[in-house]
């Protein structure tokens, strides 16, 4: 083990790890101050850009100190309060706002978190994108709170200290519910099926028996099955975008006036800019076009408001917030697929043919590899 | 003027200084005119007061000279708020942790500078090592003056007050106690039980369900739903927890409908797991299950319970509830979570499967040959169940053993193999459990029991098809006459579909 410390947190430089010297307090907080600097400065790193790559060097430093840190003074028990966390009265991170994570934590009644055991690398960067980056930066958010998410992570060795009631329990609505309690109850004693409900669950605070645990051996699915169940719902994730499709092709249906056309926008866009960001082109491709399309071949009427429609949702792509995603997907190079590819083929064709050279002008923003690419699709459509 | 109108009067003048942090004192909730009517008040209301109170009173003691006049006037309104609250309460616990504060079980609501200023403040009290304190039953001002004046003041340590307070055994010594914050763990202050708190977590989701249950609802309702699920998941999770469904007392359709949407949320969820869904994913469907038939709300009642045959109108009606319900679910908040439930709502019908399936033995495989979403597949099968456990108007309710017979042989067709293979093994103990009979012998009920849940429209089922040939085709460069020719034949399809869904 190397003798420096070093309390350089910059994710390039190399943290040196080491043994406390002088008196356990001291060192504790030392070590506790030092740990989190990590969480802090990951803070800062992802405060303008939140992204979730540039959490990893912090994350990789976190979760190497924080093996250390539990192997010298053992689980570490973090006070969650609504602008910081302490470890032993020590403030070892601050957030005054409202936004941070602590205010959303404490909020939604979690009073502690504690690190029983190491984090993997990768659960600690998990870890890390929960707390530091905004909720809705996935383009697949869900409206969730983050405890939950963090819950729903199974972390291995990461346990919450959660109080139950943090709703506003007005008194009709309590009063209420203990009449329901007290009508489950009543069910769970009768003759009736409902007297199985919830048997299984332990009516002490102790833990459920082990004979209790055998009884559901034989309901319990072999592995293969599980594989499949997980391979299913895998593939269904992955056409989940195409299958927006469906969705707007049934509402098409129940559009009757060219009034009502003006309101998809708000539908639509969301979806869009979701399909936009999960570089999900095809899907994107046939949302914008041929369902507008279709909706206005359906009511002629309406095919003006429907025009207008599909220029406002064409032009939002040219947003730079946008244009920006695009090119980081160019990036990928070797990595985008032959169907990304396509898919993204067919939808610069509808931007060139709807927008004309201004969308032209905006994608050639785009970084010196990808200008040809673009240029050669663009010009190819103007060809033909 | 009596005593109780000089308190008002005097509070009332008070008030604004109350609120003044000029001199370092931070008053919470209005003085209103009724907080000081002898009325009882709600736990909400008392609390705040309680709080208010317990900052007067520290503020107060900490001065060098005490006001003695001033106290006392403090403590009679405190013993006046207290004994009043008796009337409707049998104790009252104010506690708090980490900045969370509660009276009995109530969160004591706060804006967020007020909860800044009590959780600093209450960190005073946490360092003393206590977490809060009881009343026991109706108290006098000099018990509360003694029990205060040791609790806030600077001086007093943890030992001296759990000394002169200990937390009675009996309920018959002190009616005032201090509580530790040892003993403020869930286990002792909140419904700790399992099994307790299963039922309150059920009642919570069913009262949700039935009073605010509206896609279109705030966010912070929406995700306090989405908690108690977890919590019941949490709590299942580590325990093989049997469930078939609790019954409205009543079979109208208002009260039934609450009951069915939190059954079927909760068995889907406690039949997800066992079919190896991890968390993310249990909670996932249990929220599309409380979700797949929102569109009812856009029915009227008296369809929803109709005994007898239903007209054309009314079929069309029923046959468009996924529409509805994903119009529901789409409307005004967007995101994409809402878009999966919308296209699990979708899927969410009986439905014919191929009879391929059912001529050759379910295997895993057949996961993948049928079209629909997993997790509709797991609600269909959830919700079919529940719904002929209950009463309704247009018949009467099977045993679950009845049920899932009838499910296996009249309905075999409209569930995938598998999933019901699967769901019949989940549910088998609990059934034999109730019934003393073995699921495999049971027969299927009389014909009179016939399912009326009508079909989702055929434009609906081929649409996925027909979308994925059009995308195939669409994406392809080198297309050949034929090719080009089936992408018009599409269209034209696509467009008389459309037509045929707007006249439906």
């Amino acid at each position: 083990m190397p003798k420096a410390k070093s309390h350089s947190n910059s994710p390039s430089s190399d943290v040196i790890l080491s043994v406390p010297t002088s008196s356990t307090l001291t060192e504790q907080v030392d070590w506790n101050r030092h740990l989190f600097s990590f969480l802090n400065d990951a803070r800062d790193a992802v405060r303008d850009r939140p992204s979730c790559s540039l959490l990893g060097p912090y994350a990789r430093h976190f979760s190497q100190w924080l093996k250390e840190y539990l192997t010298l003074f053992g689980p570490l028990h973090v006070h969650v309060r609504p602008f910081a966390l302490l470890v032993e009265e020590y403030a070892c991170y601050i957030d005054e706002s409202n936004q941070g994570f602590p205010y959303r934590l404490f909020t939604e009644g979690v009073t502690s978190i504690t690190f029983t055991g190491p984090l993997s690398e990768s659960e600690t960067h998990h870890l890390f994108g929960l707390l530091l980056l905004p909720s809705d930066s996935s383009h697949f958010a869900r409206d969730i709170d983050l405890s939950v998410r963090i819950w729903e992570a199974s972390f291995s060795h990461v346990d919450m200290n959660q109080i139950d009631a943090v709703e506003r329990v007005l008194e009709d609505v309590l009063w209420e519910r203990e009449q329901l309690v007290e009508a489950l109850y009543h069910q769970v004693q009768s003759e009736t099926s409902a007297r199985t409900n919830f048997q299984g669950l332990p009516d002490t605070i102790h833990a459920a028996s082990e004979e209790d645990e055998a009884s559901q051996t034989d309901v319990e699915l072999s592995l293969r099955e599980q594989k499949a169940v997980q391979e299913l719902l895998a593939g269904e994730e992955s056409t989940l975008a195409l299958r927006a499709n469906e969705i707007f092709m049934l509402m098409l249906a129940q559009i009757k006036t060219a009034e009502e056309v003006e309101p998809l926008y708000e539908w639509i866009q969301p979806v869009a800019d979701t399909l936009w960001k999960a570089y999900e082109f095809q899907a994107l491709a046939f949302l914008v076009d041929d369902l507008l399309e279709l909706g206005a071949q359906l009511q002629p009427r309406c095919a003006a408001a429907y025009r207008m429609l599909q220029h406002k949702l064409l032009h939002g792509f040219l947003r730079s917030d946008m244009l920006v995603h695009l090119h980081s997907f160019l990036r990928l190079g070797e990595g985008i697929s032959t169907f990304q590819l396509n898919g993204l083929r067919m939808l610069v064709s509808i931007l060139v043919n709807e927008m004309g050279a201004e969308s032209i002008q905006s994608l050639r923003k785009a970084p010196s590899s990808s200008v040809l690419f673009v240029d050669e699709w663009g010009d190819g459509h103007e060809r033909t | 003027m009596n005593e109780h109108e000089q308190i008002r009067s005097f509070l009332v003048e008070q008030s604004p200084a109350w609120w003044s942090t000029n001199d370092g004192m931070v008053g919470f909730g209005d003085v209103s005119e009724h907080a000081l009517d002898s009325s009882p008040l709600s736990p909400q209301q008392v609390g705040l007061h309680l709080f208010e109170t317990l900052f007067q009173l520290s503020d107060i003691l900490r001065q060098d000279s005490v006001d003695e006049e001033m106290l006392d006037l403090v403590i009679q309104t405190l013993e006046l708020h207290l004994n009043v609250s008796f009337e409707t309460e049998a104790q009252l616990v104010l506690f708090g942790s980490s900045g969370l504060f509660f009276l009995n079980r109530t969160s004591l609501q706060m804006t967020y500078l007020e909860r800044k200023f009590a959780a600093s403040w209450w960190n005073l009290i946490e360092k003393k090592g206590l977490g809060g304190f009881m009343v026991m039953g109706p108290t006098h001002h000099a018990e509360l003056l003694k029990f205060f004046s040791d609790f806030l003041l600077p001086g007093c340590t943890p030992q001296a007050t759990a000394a002169l307070y200990p937390l009675p055994k009996d309920n018959a010594s002190a009616r005032v106690a201090s509580i530790h914050q040892e003993q403020l763990s869930r286990s002792q202050v909140q419904h700790s039980v399992p099994f307790s708190r299963a039922l309150e977590h059920y009642a919570q989701l069913l009262q949700w369900v039935q009073q605010r249950y509206n896609p279109l609802m705030p966010k912070g309702p929406k995700r306090l739903i989405v908690r108690t699920l977890k919590e019941l998941c949490a709590l299942c999770e580590s325990n093989p927890v049997r469930f078939l469904g609790f019954r409205a007392d009543k079979d109208d359709s208002a009260s039934y409908q609450p009951y069915h949407i939190a059954n079927t949320s909760i068995l889907s969820m406690l039949f997800g797991s066992s079919l190896g869904l991890n968390r993310s994913q249990c909670l996932e469907l249990a929220v599309s299950a409380l979700e797949h038939e929102v569109g009812k709300l856009d029915l009227p009642p008296e369809l929803l319970q109709k005994s007898g045959p239903l007209s054309e109108k009314e079929r069309m009606a029923i046959e468009m509830l996924p529409i509805r319900t994903v119009r529901r679910l789409l409307d005004y908040r967007f995101n994409w979570g809402q878009l999966k439930r919308a296209l699990i709502a979708l899927d969410v019908r009986f439905r014919p499967v191929e009879t391929k399936h059912n001529s050759s033995p379910p295997t895993e495989s057949a996961f993948a040959r049928d079209p629909s979403l997993l997790f509709s597949r797991i609600i269909s099968v959830c919700a079919c169940f529940d719904a002929l456990c209950a009463e309704r108007p247009f018949r009467s309710a099977m045993a679950p053993d009845e049920a899932l017979a009838f499910m296996q042989s009249t309905l075999a067709s409209q569930f995938d193999p598998v999933i019901m293979r699967r769901f019949v093994s989940f549910l088998a103990p609990t059934i034999r459990d109730v019934t003393g009979r073995d699921v495999a012998y049971v027969s299927a009920p009389s014909e009179r029991r016939k399912l009326r849940k009508q079909l989702a429209p055929p434009v609906i089922q081929e649409l996925q098809k027909e979308l994925k040939e059009y995308r195939r085709l669409k994406c392809r460069l080198d297309l050949s006459y034929e090719e080009q020719e089936r992408i018009k034949e599409l269209r034209l399809l696509f467009l008389e579909k459309l037509h045929k869904t707007r006249s439906a």
